[in-house]
């Protein structure tokens, strides 16, 4: 029972909410965090990693323990209909199916996320004004500036300013990327001997579009995976951070190949070492308190003024079983940091906000089309982190008037994301009956040889697309299960099918033998194709889940205000992506952190006004 | 080193094409073999291990995983034979991958329930599944295709900057 009084109560102890709450006690302000999951203490990790190992279906929540009382989402769960609704926690009504997931767990997503932190581009901040697409954002990327190095410097982020600075000078016209002088905490994460050998070939290759040349342009990714301080860092000596619980661990990537599900050795940031910091941090220990296994279930609103007078959860005790005690947390501001998804059922759960507002609205992702093949040579596939490098060229253009933009990413790990592989490889010779020195020699010629694009695209809002709650639909609490409503918008698809012809151009330039054919697994998957103008494309889900309460100029049109306060109720702030007016073509965590610093903020100086 | 132990690495070596001290020096397959024996239920498989158990005589799928490994040729024969066909796919399997695959329902009916005592089939539910974290950690996959298990066995800081084996750039 939560007794104190608290200054803000938070709802999630993923990384908006321990930012927040982090920011907020360094500034001596008392804060609650309500999270749904587990806690993920020390020695639990090493249970999710051997949970890893034994799972059949390496899924990015396989390391997780399923919580019948705080449900996830779920990349398995994408059959579009109701005939699973009651074993499943995603409700897919279509027409496609949503394919991105996320864990309810101390830490939350950020414990499969792959780590990547490129910033958004000046132009991501003002797609409608510039290309009639989308809607602009409320704020603009000089202001986040400041806040994006907050961000990059509580994830520890490792990367090379001067060369991304040069190649977007080059490639769109911008004068001064990052402020003067700034370079990341650490320099960059060596690029994969499988990127350098891609690029060799594709260096000086152009794609022409619209009457315009664009010259592909190669960058190492900004990423929040531990590597060497770089001595120019202008905020002092920086110190990798270790593991939480074991800080001499994981102070440098080791080359564990295995972002996603779970880094062995947490050399790649998550938020439960934001978490730990508030622990050992004698300022702060004493003024963040986290309640787990607190389902927040009903915001309250005083009808009077308009202001939150409490949050409403379901504290549970086994979470196999539906025991459960309700009670209410006070505290004079709240934050919803619970995710996109679950922060929309929460705010239609209380009744607050309108369907015009967009509330659970303009649901959207990095839609992701994936192709693959074979190089002649071996190229090292299946070593190192995820993604080390790709493709910038098309993040940003003229081009952004006809279709969507997207980041070409290059696989490390083979054809792992759309084909499964090394297993589904394996399990091919297996049907084919080769065994012996064949089978040892099949899979050293062919695997070694896969590589494999992600060409991951912006979104825009569209209001169909979204989150909903239906009384039929509840969790064995009682809690609303999310009803998901996606459609991939032709914008988009205009994408895959340019994407597409660039790739044949590409596969070309690699001498690939390219092997991609849609549905990439069978007959299963054909919900994810999706048709334009003659040709399929199959998409991916990227766990970039957005949009569902975004911040806008209007109250009649948006939910939050720049301040990612409420419109409506001037004691109530959300944070996280699903904030997002649009989701722009880089990976979003980077951005999350960054304004959930700016929100800490904008409470505490409220609360000092107060 | 047990009768049965000796047998399955000697049958082991020709179906995945490593030699037998590569396979022992995973250090997993007695866990393995007790899978085989048990058809997917270890701790059958440990009595069978054990000869504590008269089983593998009563019925014929349990006896059949046990004289698979006096079989004196491995060759496609083994892949033919309905009988054999599954047992060999999952010791190949295993040994690359740690994952015993359920067994078709036809095989336990055909092998198992029909047999003349009539008796047991397992009451648990057959089922696909990685035989144990080390087993994962020591699939041969990885070894063949020139890295490590993923999440395990770390090869250091920045080896993925340099060629595979035997490639430069």
């Amino acid at each position: 029972m939560v007794r104190k009084k608290y200054d803000v109560v938070i709802v999630g102890a993923g990384i908006s909410g321990a930012v927040v709450a982090k920011s907020l006690a360094k500034q001596g302000k008392r804060c609650l965090i309500l999270e749904a999951g587990l806690e993920s203490k020390p020695e639990d990790y090493k249970k999710y990693l051997e949970r890893f190992y034994t799972q059949t279906q390496k899924v990015p929540n396989s390391p997780y323990p399923p919580n019948p009382d705080a449900p996830s989402g779920s990349v398995l769960e994408t059959a579009i209909g109701t005939k699973d609704a009651k074993k499943n926690y995603y409700i897919q009504m279509g027409p496609k199916p949503f394919g991105s997931d996320f864990v309810r767990i101390g830490g939350g997503t950020t414990l499969h996320w792959n780590g990547m932190c490129p910033r958004m581009l000046p132009n991501d901040f003002k797609t409608y004004s510039e290309y009639g697409r989308g809607k602009d954002w409320p704020i603009d990327y000089h202001e986040m500036q400041p806040w994006y190095q907050r961000a990059e410097r509580e994830m520890g982020v490792s990367g090379n300013t001067e060369s991304i600075n040069e190649a977007y000078r080059k490639a769109f016209d911008i004068a001064q990327f990052y402020e003067k002088g700034y370079v990341y905490p650490m320099h960059e994460i060596p690029s994969s001997y499988s990127d350098k050998l891609m690029w060799k070939s594709l260096e000086g290759t152009s794609v022409k579009y619209g009457g315009r040349e664009y010259p592909l342009m190669f960058l190492n990714t900004p990423v929040a995976r531990n590597s060497y301080p770089n001595p120019k860092y202008q905020y002092g000596e920086y110190t990798p951070q270790g593991a939480a619980g074991y800080p001499y661990t994981g102070m440098r990537c080791q080359g564990n190949s295995n972002c996603v599900p779970i880094c062995p050795i947490q050399a790649k940031y998550n938020a439960l070492k934001t978490l730990e910091s508030i622990k050992m941090d004698p300022d702060c220990q004493n003024l963040v308190d986290i309640q787990y296994k607190s389902v927040a279930s009903q915001v309250h609103i005083d009808r009077d003024t308009g202001r939150v007078s409490g949050i409403t959860y379901k504290r549970y005790f086994d979470e196999e079983k539906a025991d459960h005690v309700v009670e209410t947390a006070t505290g004079t501001i709240f934050v919803l940091a619970a995710h996109a998804i679950q922060n929309a059922i929460l705010l239609q759960a209380s009744g607050i906000g309108k369907p015009s507002q967009g509330v659970g609205c303009n649901l959207m992702d990095n839609p992701t089309l994936i192709t693959w093949g074979y190089l002649k040579e071996k190229v090292g596939s299946f070593r190192g982190p995820t993604e080390t490098a790709g493709i910038s060229t098309f993040q940003d253009g003229p081009f952004r008037k006809d279709f969507a933009a997207f980041r070409l990413a290059f696989s490390n790990w083979g054809w792992q994301w759309a084909k499964l592989s090394p297993y589904s490889d394996f399990q091919e010779m297996q049907a084919e009956k080769i065994f012996g020195k064949n089978l040892r020699e099949k899979i050293n010629g062919s695997i070694t040889k896969q590589i494999s694009l992600y060409y991951l695209f912006e979104q825009t809002p569209t209001m169909s697309n979204r989150v909903t709650i239906d009384q039929k639909y509840r969790d064995q609490l009682g809690n609303f299960k999310p009803v998901l409503h996606y459609d991939i918008e032709d914008y988009v698809r205009k994408g895959f099918a340019e994407a597409y012809k660039m790739n044949s151009q590409f596969m070309h330039v690699l001498n690939a033998d390219d092997q991609t054919s849609y549905p990439a697994l069978g007959a299963d998957q054909k919900d994810f194709l999706v048709d334009y103008e003659g040709g399929t494309y199959q998409y991916w889900g990227a766990g970039h889940v957005a949009g569902t309460h975004a911040m806008g100029f209007t109250a009649k049109d948006s939910v939050l205000n720049r301040d990612q306060r409420s419109w409506d109720h001037e004691n109530l702030y959300m944070v996280g992506s699903g904030n997002f007016p649009t989701m722009p073509t880089g990976e979003p965590t980077v951005t999350i952190t960054a304004l959930s610093f700016w929100a800490a903020d904008t409470i505490n100086n409220v609360l000092d006004k107060e | 080193m047990n009768e049965f132990l000796k047998l399955f690495y000697k049958i082991s070596a020709p179906l995945t094409g490593y030699n037998e001290a590569d396979l022992m020096g995973t250090g997993v397959g007695e866990q393995y073999l007790v899978t085989l024996l048990g058809l997917g239920y270890p701790k059958q498989g440990e009595c069978i291990y054990q000869e504590t158990s008269d089983l593998a005589d009563k019925v014929k799928g349990y006896g059949a995983a046990r004289d698979l490994l006096k079989t004196a040729t491995v060759d496609e024969k083994l892949f033919k034979d309905q009988l054999t066909e599954p047992l060999v796919s999952n010791i190949i399997s295993m040994w690359y991958t740690a994952t015993w695959t359920a067994l078709p329902s036809n095989w336990w009916t055909k092998y198992v329930i029909d047999a003349s005592s009539g008796m047991l089939m397992p009451e648990h539910k057959q089922e696909t599944f990685i035989v144990s974290s080390e087993g994962y950690r020591n699939g041969l996959i990885w070894n063949a295709m020139e890295t490590h298990p993923m999440g395990a066995k770390q090869p250091g800081w920045g080896t993925w900057a340099k060629p595979p084996k035997n490639e430069t750039l």
